[in-house]
């Protein structure tokens, strides 16, 4: 196809108001299947707006022109830097449309994203200041506010689009690692005037808890974050393997709080390399296991956000020991030199004090149903039901 | 009359191609391509045109044109919304006395010296905390309109020339908003031009609202539409465009080297000693010590701690020698090691707030490559945060850690810290207590008391019948049992168990509540 032959089908799309069509061929991973040749002659940004210009509305060749030299530049920030301007130009026709254009404003959405993170990259790599997620999320923020402020009825009302827009901004507060910011988007969607999230498509919502369990997850608010994951990882399609890893990654560490072991099937379908060993030490109590595998991947865990789950479900391994030295003895009232002797076996020494304050810990939890009787350095459970089913427990 | 004539105008579609036909058909090609600015202001000239028609009939001129000028160069240095007032007082006067002398027109107000008014500190800052605000969200659509307007590409440019040129678009705009119609408005007026974006309605309002008194200002405004229309800038338009450029510039410029740290001073001063004044105007250079000097009224200062343990007077002199060191813009290993001593002073003597201001300058010069004890300063930072209860800041702190940092002692030492209270083993926290690297203990003092009492009611829940007082002593590392039974009395009832006084009915015993 050559250029002319492109503006044209771009301009059908336009006077047709055809969303779909135009954002297609104004995306970034379709542009290269596009096969555009463009003459060396006309390779220049000046050439290329004028030839645009006999063809298209005036808005959109522009928009257009940045957006074809954006995919000719070789250097990152180059292409980034043409392409805010598209989108930037973007953003003001935007204003005057209805909700059609809102196709391209979801490609151009992902291609600012994929570039800033890349140019982002790349200025890390050189040991220089990153700021174009920074730049980005000023440009989103633009959108971010056409959308909801959109009074419009609803068949043709742009709040549509303010899903997609709000997850970009979480991808890039959760990068820049400004949390504070998302609050005030969340508060926005979640006002009565706008449309319920079933209205909008799955892709969109899966993404958006995806990101509210995250940010649900940091604040401790584990029962909330479980919610929205679980949500997240049920209506994921099963293509999108990665994604679907990746929504677990966070998943997993609440279900080990609940007491909650993923099957052996799921984690070979959706392998996650950091999680070996953590769930058959988690199963085994093998407590010295478990330390040694947050450890390994300490640096992992803590950026991710899941480090402190994992510490604390280290307790619940603690349990699972204590059960099955239980089992095993099969009395109700059991010295702590017995439990002692199992953390032997599995290569921790520990006093008698510290197994006396890990019990009383998990008694005070009611995880253990019992008393320690401090003379006889004892611990007395009670007789059936001493350790209760762990999603039964109603903690905070 | 002029109501109904712009809501019509307002509804008829505007076909922006159309009028760069008409209007730019002529110009060259760079001004093509700026078309979306072109788009703008041509939106708001067809506006102007109709109101044109509309009145041309009253164009007898009781204002002359520079005039306006001279007002807008007034307005030009006004910084903040007082200074604009107290101008628009003065010229105020200014036109009434020539009113009334019949001197209006013959005045050479271009050249007319501008009045004085008091320049405030605080309007300046002010100003300063505005832009800024717009500059660091770039939201509202008023910035859109003005980057559009400016043709150099804000991505390409640097952060500081975005940011001052942003200032620079926001003063013209300024003035430019108020010195069409500010003379007879009141502040709330001036308030919604401000901020609302669209000029064309509040010139309306304005209109409205003062038909009778502002009958000068709608002649201006309907002569500079005419200029706009015909497309032929004045000369006189362009060069006061100009000036407006370089003052602007200027201004800023000198704020610009006000605020940053670029200006260093070198010091003369050769006394040891030195109150501690927080710096309000510009700093005099006799009143700075140098390098050398500070470097020997530190150990001056050191020498004297170590003698006479005064923590006012030492905290007081570290902290003017700190100043010296920012006035002169010094960030070495001495600087570290002043803010380092500090800090561990401030420590020892429970002076938190101090003890975060040299860690957060620490932050900073760690962050420079200038990192002597960082791995202590690291844990004291996660301690603090643990201390003023702030799980997010820890995080932070441990998000910037790489791998080997994670594994160094004092670190681990305070991640385990931190660990081991969000669990509640109390166990470990207090063996943890009993062994503090460097001055942490001095943190951890102050997590005590409420992990103490966290504990005692833990056992009380699990322990059955009793507990004895040795053990609780022993484990929550009191001194002595005679300590702990102390403690408890202050928080808890206690009711002792029928054999001794040394241990305690778990039952029966209550936490107190005092509050």
């Amino acid at each position: 196809m050559n250029l002319s032959q492109y503006f044209a089908r771009i301009k059908t799309a336009v006077s047709q108001n055809d969303g779909e069509t135009l954002a297609e061929l104004l995306s970034y991973s379709n542009y290269p299947s596009l096969n555009i040749r463009i003459p060396t002659m006309s390779r220049k940004p000046s050439a290329i707006l004028t030839i645009a210009r006999k063809m298209l509305p005036d808005a959109w060749a522009e928009i257009v022109a940045d957006f074809i030299i954006s995919q000719i530049k070789l250097d990152i920030f180059e292409c980034y830097e043409w392409f805010a301007k598209a989108m930037k130009r973007f953003n003001i026709i935007f204003k005057t449309h209805t909700n059609w254009s809102l196709p391209v404003l979801f490609t151009f959405c992902s291609t600012l994203l994929k570039l800033a993170t890349e140019s982002d990259k790349e200025k890390i790599a050189y040991k220089q200041k990153p700021e174009k997620l920074e730049h980005a999320r000023e440009l989103l923020l633009q959108s971010f506010k056409i959308t909801t402020n959109d009074r419009k009825s609803l068949d043709i009302s742009k709040k549509f689009g303010a899903i997609a827009v709000v997850n970009s901004l979480f991808f890039v507060y959760f990068k820049i690692n400004n949390l504070r910011m998302c609050k005030n988007l969340i508060r926005s969607i979640e006002t009565p005037q706008f449309p319920s999230l079933d209205k909008f498509s799955i892709s969109q919502t899966v993404t958006y808890k995806y990101f509210l369990g995250r940010l649900a997850l940091l604040n401790s608010e584990y029962k909330k974050a479980e919610e929205h994951l679980t949500y997240a990882f049920n209506n994921c399609t099963k293509y999108h393997k990665k994604n679907k890893a990746m929504i677990l990654l966070y998943l997993l560490p609440i279900q080990f709080l609940k007491g909650k072991v993923p099957s052996k099937k799921l984690l070979i379908k959706y392998p996650i390399p950091q999680f070996k060993g953590i769930v058959e030490s988690y199963i085994s109590g093998n407590v010295n296991e478990f330390s040694n595998c947050i450890i390994k991947n300490q640096k992992f865990f803590i950026q991710k956000g899941i480090f402190l789950i994992l510490e604390n479900a280290k307790f619940i391994v603690y349990r699972n020991l204590f059960y099955r030295t239980y089992k095993i003895s099969n009395i109700n009232k059991i010295n702590f030199s017995i439990f002692q002797k199992a953390f032997d076996i599995i290569g921790v020494s520990i006093s008698l004090d510290e197994i006396e304050c890990i019990l009383s810990i998990l008694i005070s939890q009611k995880k253990i149903i019992g008393y320690i009787s401090h003379k006889l350095s004892t611990l007395v459970l009670k007789k059936d039901g001493a350790f209760p089913k762990l999603n039964l427990i109603t903690k905070n | 009359m002029i109501n109904s004539n712009f809501s019509a105008n307002n509804e008829t579609t505007f076909n922006p191609t159309l009028f760069i036909q008409q209007n730019l058909g002529n110009t060259n090609f760079k001004n093509l391509q700026y078309g979306s600015s072109q788009i703008n202001k041509n939106q708001k000239l067809s506006n102007y045109q109709t109101t044109k028609q509309t009145t041309e009939k009253q164009t007898d001129l009781t204002n002359p044109p520079k005039l306006k000028f001279f007002f807008a160069k007034a307005l030009i240095n006004c910084n903040s919304f007082k200074q604009k007032q107290q101008m628009t007082e003065k010229i105020k006067e200014l036109i009434r006395i020539a009113t009334i002398n019949n001197q209006l027109w013959s005045i050479d107000w271009i050249n007319y010296p501008i009045p004085q008014i008091e320049k405030d500190m605080k309007g300046l800052r002010i100003n300063e905390q505005n832009t800024m605000t717009i500059s660091g969200y770039g939201l509202t659509s008023h910035t859109i309109q003005t980057n559009t307007d400016n043709k150099q590409d804000p991505i390409s440019q640097p952060t500081f020339l975005h940011f001052e040129r942003k200032r620079n678009n926001n003063i013209i705009q300024n003035s430019s908003n108020s010195f069409g119609m500010n003379i007879n408005s009141s502040d709330e007026d001036y308030k919604k031009r401000r901020t609302n974006p669209n000029f064309q309605v509040s010139i309306n309002k304005t209109e409205l609202n003062e038909k009778n008194n502002n009958n000068m200002n709608m002649k201006n405004k309907k002569k500079k539409n005419k200029k706009k229309k015909n497309n032929l800038p004045n000369k006189k338009l362009q060069d006061r465009a100009k000036r407006f450029e370089k003052d602007t510039s200027l201004t800023n410029k000198k704020l610009f080297l006000r605020n940053s740290k670029t200006e260093a001073v070198i010091g003369t001063s050769t006394s040891l000693e030195k109150q501690y004044l927080r710096i309000t105007s510009e700093v005099n250079s006799s009143d700075v010590r140098p390098y050398e000097i500070l470097k020997k009224s530190f150990q001056m200062i050191m020498d004297k701690w170590n003698n006479e343990h005064d923590y006012n007077y030492c905290c007081e002199q570290l902290k003017s020698i700190r100043q010296d060191l920012t006035v002169q813009v010094i960030r070495d290993e001495f600087t570290v090691q002043v803010y380092q001593t500090h800090s561990r002073l401030a420590l020892e003597n429970g002076d938190l707030g101090e003890f975060n201001q040299c860690q957060t300058q620490l932050v900073e010069l760690f962050e420079q490559g200038i990192r002597p004890n960082i791995h202590e300063f690291i844990a004291y930072r996660i301690l603090y945060y643990i201390v003023v209860n702030n799980s997010r800041g820890v995080i932070k702190v441990l998000k910037g850690l790489s791998s080997y940092d994670l594994q160094e002692f004092t670190i681990r030492h305070a991640i385990d810290v931190y660990l081991s209270i969000t669990s509640g083993n109390y166990f470990n926290f207090f063996r943890l207590y009993k062994n503090v690297p460097n001055k942490g203990n001095y943190l951890m003092k102050h997590l005590i008391e409420k992990q103490r009492i966290i504990a005692i009611q833990n056992m009380l829940k699990v322990y059955l019948p009793e507990i004895s007082l040795e053990y609780i002593s022993k484990i929550l590392a009191f001194n002595n049992t005679e300590n702990c039974r102390l403690f408890m009395n202050k928080n808890f009832k206690i009711v002792y168990s029928k054999k001794d006084r040394f241990s305690i009915d778990t039952r029966k015993t209550k936490l107190n509540i005092k509050k």
